[in-house]
């Protein structure tokens, strides 16, 4: 088998595997945060008031500029909330599902003396690393997609319920659903990268549950979510771009760093 | 002779029959444990006919020897701190090879380079006449146990050796089969659908050494098998490794049992602080270490008179009289004097594991 061939093939071991460990559970997590998204969209039509009084003021500013055909403030404020801030949302929930998707299998891994064995079968360090990054990019590809779907679902079911289309381009509504895929890669690669190279640093926690890993891995999604509460009025379309941008040369950085410093040793209980 | 695998025999191919191919012969045969009828690739030795003799050219010949054997050259390997393993130079020929040495001697780290896992800083370690990093392909004819069983706790202990037998890209079809011989084998058939989470250590450790033999490797590197066993699954290990040792495979084995070390070795290796202490047969290093045995009797009469006209002040242990000597002629020293006293010697036994001596001698360390 060739290198590409020889990381393919495990990768795909690696996901059925995965497949075999989480069954639903694959699905679950996305499906439930879509849910989280359509209650805090009807937590805006219902009960804005519960909202953060930053939150509520963003909402407000996004409707009079992306929705100011639609009479009902309230129907405003929920589209505001999903076509605006949901994408965003969605963006970090992708950041930090990569992350935990990418410790979680190093993380079992080195707990079990799994990495032991992997690195005694027939397959290179490099291979075993590319087939890691690859299982663990599917997996949250699958997840963006399921979230992705489960979002459209709600989108269409909204604007039907509204009776009305939003004003939007459609270059920001294709960024805002392209937005999370490069977010999770990044966090993906960030997270897998830290776990391998640096086993001890990845069980750094800040606080009582977030590690530091994860805090990096997510900042991207974060600032962005910031960005949209605090400055509606700035071109979301071309943020949502510029940080897929830096989100993809981050990968690509983070890929060659990795191919080149990359030691089973560090792996290894001496 | 190297062997590559190549699928599943075809029902048609006649058992008895080779079918010569340039310098590599195909040949039909039988995967030990299992049955399971295949066809290997085997490479033929560099020959020429002289008259009427058959002349094996002598460095395809060596070569070929290699290529059955574990070789490690001015190997030195370790991990982030000073190396573990210092300039290690052995050759392991097929048999069965008990490593020992005290935790820190470098037993796992030489296991691992073996296997391939680890790189090692200097020297080189060639498996099967290929080298183990340069060529990972040879990985596939070995199998590794480490310390901790490494099975996943939501598959079951089926799901666990398919995982294993999918990496190692064996057919589909293959996969079953050698899954069901591999549980058979081990005795563990009934825990095939049970979450490998949810079974004792013991039979989790089973499962590991039903997954190193999976692919029928040629070399098994087992790294404490037995610590988690019970004495009956143990016993039953060593048999099932014993008769795989026979069929012309490598089996490097390390423990801290010197029962069990003794019962098994063909060829005993002693690490030391990363270096080779001592090697060889265990009756060889008893010779050369060994210099103090206890030996226990059991007599009719009292030995008492006999054992002070020798020199010696035995113990008692119950029925039995403890003795210890420095030269293994003295045994037959002593029963020839009891014999000549009119007292009829029962039993004659060596108190301890032969190997103790061995094991703190090589070390140049003192028993307790």
């Amino acid at each position: 088998m060739t290198d590409r061939a020889a990381s393919f093939h495990l990768a795909g071991v690696l996901i059925w595997r995965s497949y075999r460990e989480q069954r639903a559970k694959l699905f679950l997590l996305p499906l439930a945060f879509a849910g989280l998204i359509a209650l805090f969209t009807l937590v805006a039509f219902y009960v804005p008031g519960i909202l953060t009084g930053t939150t509520r003021l963003a909402l407000r500013r996004a409707a009079e500029l992306y929705f100011p055909t639609i009479a009902d403030s309230r129907a405003a404020l929920a589209l505001a909330m999903l076509f605006i801030q949901g994408p965003f949302f969605a963006a970090l929930f992708a950041s930090l599902t990569g992350a935990m998707t990418a410790q979680a299998a190093v993380g079992s891994e080195a707990a079990r003396g799994g990495f032991e064995l992997l690195l005694s079968a027939p397959y290179r360090p490099r291979e075993i690393f590319v087939a890691m990054l690859a299982a663990s990019l599917a997996i949250t590809l699958t997840s963006w997609a399921v979230l992705m779907l489960a979002m459209m679902g709600i989108v269409a079911l909204a604007l039907s319920l509204v009776g009305s289309r939003p004003v939007l381009s459609t270059g920001f509504l294709v960024l805002a659903f392209l937005l999370p895929l490069p977010m999770a890669l990044w966090a993906n690669l960030i997270g897998l990268a830290f776990a391998l190279m640096f086993p001890r640093l990845a069980q750094a926690r800040i606080g009582t549950s977030t590690s530091l890993v994860q805090l990096v891995a997510i900042l991207p999604g974060l600032i962005l979510l910031l960005l949209a509460t605090v400055r509606p009025d700035i071109n979301l379309a071309a943020a949502a771009g510029i940080a897929i941008a830096l989100a993809l040369a981050g990968v690509a950085a983070g890929l060659t760093v990795l191919r080149r410093w990359f030691r089973p040793g560090a792996l290894l209980e001496s | 002779m190297e062997e590559r695998y190549l699928g599943r025999k075809p029902k048609a191919t006649p058992r008895r029959t080779a079918e010569t191919l340039g310098g590599r012969m195909r040949v039909p045969r039988h995967v030990p444990h299992t049955g399971e009828p295949q066809v290997v690739e085997r490479r033929l030795p560099k020959m020429s006919i002289r008259g009427s003799l058959l002349i094996v050219e002598r460095g395809q010949e060596a070569a070929d020897r290699g290529r059955g054997m574990v070789e490690i050259a001015d190997l030195s390997a370790g991990y982030d701190g000073p190396p573990v393993l210092h300039e290690i130079t052995l050759a392991i020929p097929p048999g069965f090879h008990v490593i020992l040495g005290p935790n820190g001697a470098g037993k796992t780290t030489l296991f691992r380079v073996v296997a391939g896992i680890l790189p090692p800083r200097a020297g080189r370690a060639v498996v099967l006449g290929e080298d183990v990093q340069a060529q990972p392909a040879i990985k596939r004819r070995v199998a590794y146990l480490p310390h901790r069983a490494g099975l996943h706790p939501a598959l079951t202990v089926s799901e666990n050796l398919e995982f294993w037998a999918r990496v190692l890209d064996l057919a589909p079809r293959d996969r079953r089969i050698r899954i069901k011989g591999a549980l058979d084998r081990m005795g563990i058939r009934s825990l095939g659908r049970v979450p490998a989470g949810r079974v004792s250590r013991g039979q989790a450790q089973r499962v590991a050494i039903a997954r190193a033999m999976l692919a029928d490797p040629q070399v098994l590197l087992l790294d404490e098998p037995t610590t988690v066993l019970d004495p009956e699954s143990a016993r039953a290990m060593r048999d099932l490794l014993k008769q795989f040792a026979r069929d012309q495979r490598i089996v490097m084995y390390s423990t801290h049992n010197l029962y069990e070390a003794s019962d098994l070795a063909e060829e005993v290796i002693v690490l030391a602080a990363g270096r080779v202490a001592a090697r060889g047969t265990v009756d060889a290093l008893r010779q050369q270490f060994a210099t103090r045995w206890r030996v226990a009797l059991r007599v009719s009469g009292d030995p008492r008179p006999v054992f002070a006209s020798l020199g010696y002040s035995p113990a008692q242990e119950g029925s039995r009289w403890i003795v210890e000597i420095t030269r293994s002629h003295d045994v037959g020293r002593i029963v020839q004097a009891m014999v000549e006293a009119g007292l009829q010697v029962q039993e004659v036994t060596e108190v301890g594991s032969p190997l103790e001596a061995v094991y703190f001698g090589a070390r140049g360390a003192s028993p307790p």
